[in-house]
């Protein structure tokens, strides 16, 4: 399919996985360490999908969905955010951000695969 | 699909490691300084993580463990309960036991001796000078797992800021497509405004369709997981009149017996032009103008 998803995560294991899983599915993979690194990445990148961790350190998920929501190209790219059942305000902050959906942990590779089709056209 | 994860599980283990080094320094810092907030936040960052990654792995003791110490610095995080010494000392001490549960998992060996006792002390500190607010049990209300009814009226009416969210009402549709058989699907563009008026980064179509199979409730509701705040749904059983009907099917073959109406399709591919065409307004905003050069390719 040649799309490109870029990663957010401080974890390098969560990173690691969730690349694994999307790049077995055919993706190409890209990776940020938070926010700010990740908004390295994406300038002049083609991303069709975001998956971003909200609890990190330099910049967390919920400034960089607002960051990218502010970037004209990705104005309407799907973004997914990681949560776990815990953090019911962090969702709805990152929903007010303007996150498109998100992904409860712990992390489940195909409820991943299976919520990356549900937002991706 | 089955992707297997196990190649990742040392280097869970390893990051792990370094989590719980990075919590017990942040409980020292804040032992020290109890007002140091980047402390707390990496101290709870430290036991986040952890916990995010042990569930992947099936580490149910590691899961448990870090649970409870998380709800303990999500209070202290929120202010409900006061970083004091008796609080880092119950955390140090949890901390310490933090390592063995996770040795003991690392080698595949029973929960240490203690875990549980550790456990009930976090939960008690967490009670500790917060009053005890009404249990948030879980609303249980109706599972809406019948499977029975199986023919569902849905009505979609996107707000008009969906698009901002990176949603897309084509997708929903797609997605109930795909749980059965869609009939009597009707777009609703009463609030399509004349073409000047229209922004194409809104959206302004609505539908309702019917949707017949095999299909709970709950499943139909799912489609609509993350469009709860930015979409009004509903979804009823279609009238008891049109549902005997069906009854008298034995076995329930999926879309056996209901036939969707010869025109259904047609109006799906209706709704569906009608949402490229929206789509594709949109994606036109998005691009630079250009609507000077196919002229100037004509004329050249």
């Amino acid at each position: 399919m040649g799309k490109t998803a870029l990663i957010v995560d401080d974890s390098t294991s969560m990173r690691q996985m969730v690349g694994f899983t999307l790049r077995e599915s055919g993706f190409t993979v890209l990776e940020g360490e938070n926010g700010k690194d990740a908004l390295g990445k994406l300038d002049g990148a083609a991303v069709q999908i975001i998956i971003t961790d909200l609890n990190m350190p330099v910049m967390d998920g919920i400034t960089f969905i607002k960051e990218v929501r502010t970037r004209p190209a990705h104005r309407f790219t799907p973004i997914l955010m990681l949560t776990t059942e815990s953090q019911d305000a962090s969702k709805q902050a990152g929903k007010a951000a303007g996150a498109t959906g998100w992904l409860v942990k712990p992390f489940d590779p195909e409820r991943l695969l299976q919520v990356v089709q549900k937002v991706l056209p | 699909m089955k992707i297997d994860l196990a190649q990742f599980r040392a280097a869970f283990f390893e990051e792990a490691i370094e989590h719980q080094a990075a919590l017990e320094s942040g409980l020292l810092a804040l032992e020290r300084e109890p007002a140091d907030r980047e402390a707390l936040d990496r101290v709870f960052r430290a036991a986040h993580s952890i916990k995010g990654g042990s569930g992947t792995f099936g580490l149910t003791d590691v899961a448990r463990f870090t649970h409870v110490l998380e709800a303990l610095l999500d209070r202290l995080r929120g202010g409900q309960l006061q970083v004091t010494p008796a609080v880092t000392e119950v955390l140090l001490r949890a901390t310490d036991m933090l390592r063995e549960v996770l040795a003991a998992a690392r080698a595949g060996a029973p929960a240490p001796e203690g875990m549980e006792a550790m456990m009930a002390a976090l939960a008690e500190a967490q009670q500790a000078g917060a009053p005890t607010g009404p249990a948030v049990a879980p609303a249980a209300g109706p599972v809406a797992g019948d499977r029975a009814a199986s023919s569902w009226r849905v009505s979609l009416v996107p707000h008009v800021d969906l698009l901002q969210r990176g949603q897309d009402p084509l997708l929903l549709l797609r997605e109930l497509e795909a749980l059965g058989t869609l009939s009597e699907v009707v777009p609703d563009l009463t609030a399509l405004p004349a073409l000047a008026h229209l922004d194409p980064e809104r959206c302004y179509l609505g539908w309702s369709l019917r949707l017949t199979g095999e299909v709970s409730e709950a499943q139909v509701r799912e489609v609509f997981q993350f469009v709860e705040d930015t979409c009004d749904v509903t979804v009823a059983p279609v009238a008891a009149a049109t549902q005997a009907a069906k009854d008298g099917r034995a076995g329930g073959r999926p879309g056996a017996a209901s036939r969707p109406p010869r025109w259904s399709a047609g109006r799906l591919i209706a709704a569906r032009a009608t949402a490229a065409r929206a789509t594709a307004g949109r994606a036109a905003a998005l691009k630079p103008a250009r609507s000077a050069w196919p002229r100037r390719r004509w004329t050249s």
